[in-house]
């Protein structure tokens, strides 16, 4: 989920630290008939199989596109003291956190690089 | 998880006290490693003292020209600083190879140090660990070992210290500073900080009941080439098998700890002497009184390896 | 329906809506958080509570005590069932282990209690109170060791077969190979932890899980719980993946049952992360012994193949050598099963069960053999297709396109641009090229479904198939909109509910071709339900357009429907098809990698599967079938390896922490081709599996890659760094 407009694991945390804290799920993002196009993004490559780790991947793609426009550097940036760019294997790196054991991988990096404008 | 009273401390003085009243009270920051042993009932806190309130989350010059770091200045935060990116460089590289991008987020300095290790049998109530009973032996001893230490271990643990962030600091001579129980300043050398195991292998720092960290302080930068170097089975979001940041200078002296082989960062200065006769020659001396099994023996040869790949990097 | 005859033209062949790349028609309710998993199901007059399972600390031996007074003392708890208060229970059918009742511990974290509070944490916390007294006793825990003691199987697993005379042929050959090859022990580690909720009303027992068959749930979960399969009514409309980990009843329904007819409340269980390795089923370990004769022209004379595995008493073994019987040509031939008993937790189907770790080491031999002989191994194998049964030459294949993509892929993935072993290199990495055949049976199950047909128009499909993110909602969607000739916003589709009739569910790579073969056989009697209303003669009614034509009459399906609707139902049954033709799939997987030459870090960085399956019903969600199987042998090649601690007999890394499944970083962009094939012997949709054949061959085909890589042959799987440093070259 998204508190403060940074991605963290909702598991990981007690609701009590979080007194008036702006908290987004993937309930917050779009709704059927009116997605988001992130959510739209997952539809149309295929991000996803059985479903269940969908949400997680899905906030965390935001967030993540969020990181790099903030210059927040990764494991695979190549030179630390230049902006960041919006590369696959940026996103791939940033989303490692995110597991899913349907293997949709490939898909979801398609679907988010259609919304970061990275060709794939 | 057991249940626990929970309290947001306002100040310093006003932690420090909350902890000095309970002594099952944890600290909790980002709470990432606390809370799942918690679930576990690893750790058993009464009581949690939520210090994110406390003003300990900025990053500013020292006067001595260095770097101090609030304790909760999370993790992302220090990676992405511009001074760190531009003369810690193996401090944010170090960080951005741990964890994953929402532990990171939560994650702060001071609880990065004071991580517990990733041995399977810790993690397994079921199972011997002095760690986590002190006393009731080492399941580990004989049992699947291939993550686990190599050097500095004893009969009573195998245990690795897990941090990235730490071998980074170790190599670049961080200091810890915290406040004691009676509010007493304390400064402690990151080489000091972490124990190695002995027959107490539950006592993992040189903390004193209710001591909190404060922050921690680096040195005025020491240029050279910086290099984090993480070696793991997965490309991401896994602990190290072995990891090794050093900084290079250009006459090729450096400084080089090593992570992913024993119950603290591994420095031994006196191997650094040896840097200029290559990654061979001063591994055999950094890791010299090695006893790994017959399951991670590999890790001596993998941190030689990686060694010699950090020079390397640092000729190019 | 019987299916007994090759499929002619049907509907299906009109190909308006099968076979297009149609999106998931379930994909805004995953995408948006819509989609409800078992554990999850809140109906707000429900007081659920909440059970937690505590596991044995044993692996084997007895439970001589319980006492849980502590933690019904302790703040929320309502009730503690224990595996002593139920005593022995029948265990089901499908199951090896028992799953809970009685004294007897058979392995690690079998469940021996359940603690019922209010609230979650409330459970979990009492859970830690229970105090269990055991009698251990000595096991059994290693492979390597029990080789001694492993016996033949029950001979219903076909343990052993051969053709010619393989002794003589092996020791007349003059280009040999006899190598043992290892696998380890798997997990299946889906996202969604194994849940149920159980809500007892009266003597009959609801139940929300997580199921791939819901008739073998509900019958053996009736069975356990000593009640009618009538009184028990299962829901799994989405599962959270299975990969055959649900496939059998689990203890948590269990569990959840009794918990709940305990505190006479509904009752939700799941099996908390670390306890799902240990407490369910894994892919068993294997050693395999491979030996292959060929004369130097390259055309194998001799090939024997024979595996080793454990399970408790009563398992059956890994069934390793299966592709070895039917994927390559040669007179003389013998493959075998041996089986040891461990008292490890149950050895259990996981995707792709045989072929998987059968292709692990078979798909090494063959790169290995190519190079002894000279040849690439694209042509070796290509020198060695058979287009019959090799062991029974009389049945032939009813279609078999191996050297099709096996040559296609070696185009587009630039096959010819192979180097020797430990040649080419970028920068710090050696760099190298692997290929594998891709085999994988084609198995087929009875398949029933309930199809309606409404005043509006709308056509309503039925079937306790599920779909485990295979996409078998929208497969379904798209077959009875082709058989009814309605659009895909004029069907609706229900799944997993013990109420409808009994599928093929999700296994063994059969549910797609099977269940849509039910729905097709439901859709025929619903056509006809329409002709005859209708008055129409029912072989020459057209349905288009949401419309039956007969002649020059047209009436739309709405009206023909009327105010009480129509309905069809059916179940696709199968005559011998499968026994007069052999019916498999085939492919071939390409990886490239590279190795550090420093660390022997291996990363991929190119993947391609060619494909030749029968009829793609859907083009999208197979591809997803196949890229996630490719991304499942990508950790089984390098990762993934339960940990057995040989003295206390448990798999030791039981969290995905310890259990290295495959992360976004380590996968490259992934390509799937899929040949343009129909299957008229496997049923009316001319279909067959894919989901199970993406993962055979992929862990070898980057074995291969590694080697060509590094010139290190590694034949113990998962290849880690630490079997490859040794070999490599100084780091300069």
């Amino acid at each position: 989920m998204i508190v403060d407009g940074r991605r963290i694991n909702s598991c990981l945390t007690l609701a009590v630290m979080h007194e008036g804290d702006a908290i987004t799920t993937i309930e917050g993002l779009g709704e059927p008939g009116n997605l988001h196009p992130i959510q739209a993004a997952f539809i149309k490559h295929d991000g996803f199989q059985c479903g269940y780790c969908t949400p997680g991947q899905i906030c965390s793609s935001l967030a993540v596109i969020e990181e790099i426009n903030a210059n927040i550097p990764s494991h695979v940036t190549k030179n630390l003291t230049d902006q960041v760019a919006i590369t696959a294997a940026e996103i791939r790196e940033r989303m490692s956190g995110n597991l899913c054991r349907c293997g949709a991988y490939s898909n979801i990096l398609d679907a988010i690089s259609d919304v970061a404008g990275v060709k794939a | 998880m057991r249940s626990f009273s929970y309290e947001r401390a306002t100040s310093i003085e006003a932690a420090l006290q909350a902890a000095a009243r309970n002594v099952d009270a944890r600290f909790i920051a980002g709470g990432t490693n606390l809370l799942d042993l918690m679930k576990l009932e690893i750790e058993k806190p009464s009581h949690l003292i939520d210090v994110n309130g406390l003003g300990l989350d900025t990053i500013e010059k020292s006067p001595e020209g260095g770097l101090r770091i609030g304790a909760l200045v999370r993790n992302t935060d220090l990676a992405a600083d511009e001074t760190v990116r531009r003369d810690y460089g193996l401090l944010s590289r170090a960080l951005v190879a741990g964890a994953s991008g929402q532990l990171r987020n939560k994650a702060t300095t001071a609880g990065n140090l004071l991580q517990r290790t990733r041995c399977p049998y810790f993690y397994d109530p079921n199972q011997a660990c002095n760690k986590r009973q002190p006393g009731s032996g080492c399941s580990a001893f004989g049992g699947v070992t291939r993550q686990l230490g190599v050097i500095g271990v004893s009969e009573a643990c195998l245990a690795t210290q897990p941090s990235d962030m730490a071998v980074a600091m170790r190599a670049l001579d961080a200091v810890v500073e915290t406040r004691g129980a009676s509010g007493a300043k304390r400064s402690i050398p990151i080489g000091d900080f972490h124990r190695l195991p002995g027959d107490t292998p539950h006592i993992e720092t040189e903390l004193e009941p209710g001591e909190l960290i404060t922050g921690v302080v680096l040195p005025p930068p020491v240029g050279g080439k910086q290099i984090y170097r993480k070696v793991r089975d997965r490309a991401s979001y896994a602990f190290a098998l072995v990891s090794v940041g050093a900084v290079i200078h250009p006459d090729g002296s450096g400084q080089v700890a090593v992570g992913g082989v024993a119950h603290k960062p591994w420095r031994v200065e006196d191997a650094e002497t040896e840097l200029s006769k290559g990654a061979r020659a001063m591994s055999a001396v950094l890791m010299e009184g090695a006893r790994p099994t017959e399951q991670n023996k590999f890790k001596i040869s993998l941190v030689e390896r990686t060694l010699e790949a950090v020079l390397k990097e640092a000729r190019e | 329906m019987q299916f007994d005859k090759p499929a002619t033209t049907n509907p299906i062949d009109r190909l308006k809506v099968v076979g297009k790349p149609i999106h998931r028609i379930d994909g805004e309710l995953k995408t948006t958080g819509r989609a409800i998993y078992a554990y999850e199901w809140h109906d707000p007059n429900m007081r659920y509570a909440y059970g937690y399972p505590v596991g044995s600390a044993i692996a084997k031996g007895h439970v001589t005590s319980i006492d849980s007074v502590a933690a019904n003392n302790a703040p929320g708890v309502l009730g503690v069932v224990t595996t002593l208060d139920v005593g022995d229970l029948q265990k089901g059918k499908l199951n090896t282990a028992k799953l809970f009742g009685g004294s007897e511990i058979q392995h690690y974290h079998q469940a021996v209690a359940v603690v019922v509070a209010e609230t979650f944490e409330q459970a979990r916390a009492a859970a830690h109170l229970v105090q269990v007294e055991y009698a251990p006793e000595k096991g059994r825990f290693d492979l390597r060791v029990e080789l001694v003691n492993a016996g033949a199987p029950d001979p219903s697993t076909e343990p052993e077969s051969s053709a010619g005379d393989f002794q003589t042929a092996f020791a007349a050959a003059p280009v040999t190979l006899d190598a043992e090859y290892t696998t380890p022990d798997q997990s299946h580690s889906m996202m969604e932890p194994h849940a149920s909720i159980a809500a007892w009303n009266g003597d009959e027992v609801t139940i929300w899980t997580s199921s791939q068959m819901i008739d073998w749930w509900r019958t053996d979960l009736a069975t356990t719980l000593g009640v009618d399969k009538e009184k028990v009514h299962l829901m799994s409309p989405f599962i959270g993946g299975g990969f055959g980990g649900k496939l059998f009843l689990r203890a948590d329904a269990v569990l959840a049952a009794f918990a709940a007819k305990s505190v006479g409340r509904p009752v939700k269980v799941a099996l908390p992360r670390p306890m799902m390795m240990n407490n369910t089923t894994h892919r068993p370990a294997t050693i395999q012994r491979i030996r292959i004769g060929a004369e130097k022209d390259g055309r194998i004379t001799a090939i024997a193949h024979e595996s080793w595995s454990g399970d408790l008493l009563g398992g059956g073994p890994e069934t390793a050598v299966m592709q070895t019987r039917l994927l390559y040509a040669g007179a003389n031939r013998m493959t075998a099963m041996k089986l040891a008993v461990l008292d490890l937790p149950e050895g259990n189907a996981m995707r792709a069960p045989g072929e998987a770790p059968g292709l692990m080491a078979l798909e090494i031999a063959i790169d290995e053999m190519a190079e002894t002989l000279g040849m690439d191994p694209i042509a070796f194998r290509i020198t060695n297709d058979t287009q019959v049964d090799p062991e029974n030459p009389e049945r032939p294949f009813s279609q078999r396109d191996l050297i099709g993509c096996l040559k296609l892929g070696a185009t587009k993935f630039g096959w010819d641009e192979r180097e020797k072993p430990a040649t080419r290199r970028e920068g710090d990495w050696m760099i190298g090229i692997g290929v594998a055949a891709a085999f994988r049976n084609n198995l087929v199950m009875p398949s029933g479904a309930r199809v309606k047909l409404d005043r509006n128009g709308v056509v309503t499909v039925e079937t306790d198939m599920t779909d485990i993110g295979t996409g078998s909602y929208t497969i379904i969607a798209q077959t009875a909109a082709e058989m009814m000739g309605v659009a895909m916003d004029k069907v609706a589709v229900h799944l997993g509910d013990s109420r409808f009739p009994v599928s093929a569910g999700s296994g063994g790579q059969f549910g797609a071709n099977s269940a849509t073969s039910g729905v097709y056989a439901a859709c025929v009697k619903l056509r006809e339900a329409v002709a005859s209303k209708l008055g129409f003669n029912s072989a020459d009614v057209v349905f288009d357009n949401g419309e039956a034509r007969s002649g020059n009459r047209v009436i739309a399906l709405a009206e023909a429907a009327g105010e009480d609707g129509l309905v069809g139902e059916d179940t696709m049954e199968w005559g011998d098809l499968t026994k007069t033709h052999q019916q498999s799939t085939f492919g071939a997987h390409f990886v490239e990698v590279g190795v550090d030459i420093a660390t022997g870090e291996t990363r991929i960085r190119r993947m391609l599967a060619v494909c030749a399956a029968g009829r793609i019903l859907n083009p999208i969600t197979a591809r997803s079938q196949v890229i996630g199987a490719m991304t499942m042998g990508a950790g089984g090649a390098l990762s993934e390896e339960l940990a057995v601690d040989t003295r206390h007999g448990f798999f030791v890394n039981h969290d995905l922490a310890g259990y290295e499944v495959p992360v976004h970083a380590d996968i490259p962009h992934q390509e799937v081709i899929f040949m343009d094939e129909t299957d008229p012997y496997s049923s009316p949709m001319k279909a067959k599996g894919i989901g199970e054949l993406g993962l055979c061959g992929v862990s070898a085909a980057i074995a291969n890659a590694i080697y060509n890589a590094t010139g290190v042959r590694v034949r113990h799987y998962p290849i880690t760094l630490d079997k490859l440093i040794g070999g490599l070259p100084e780091v300069a």
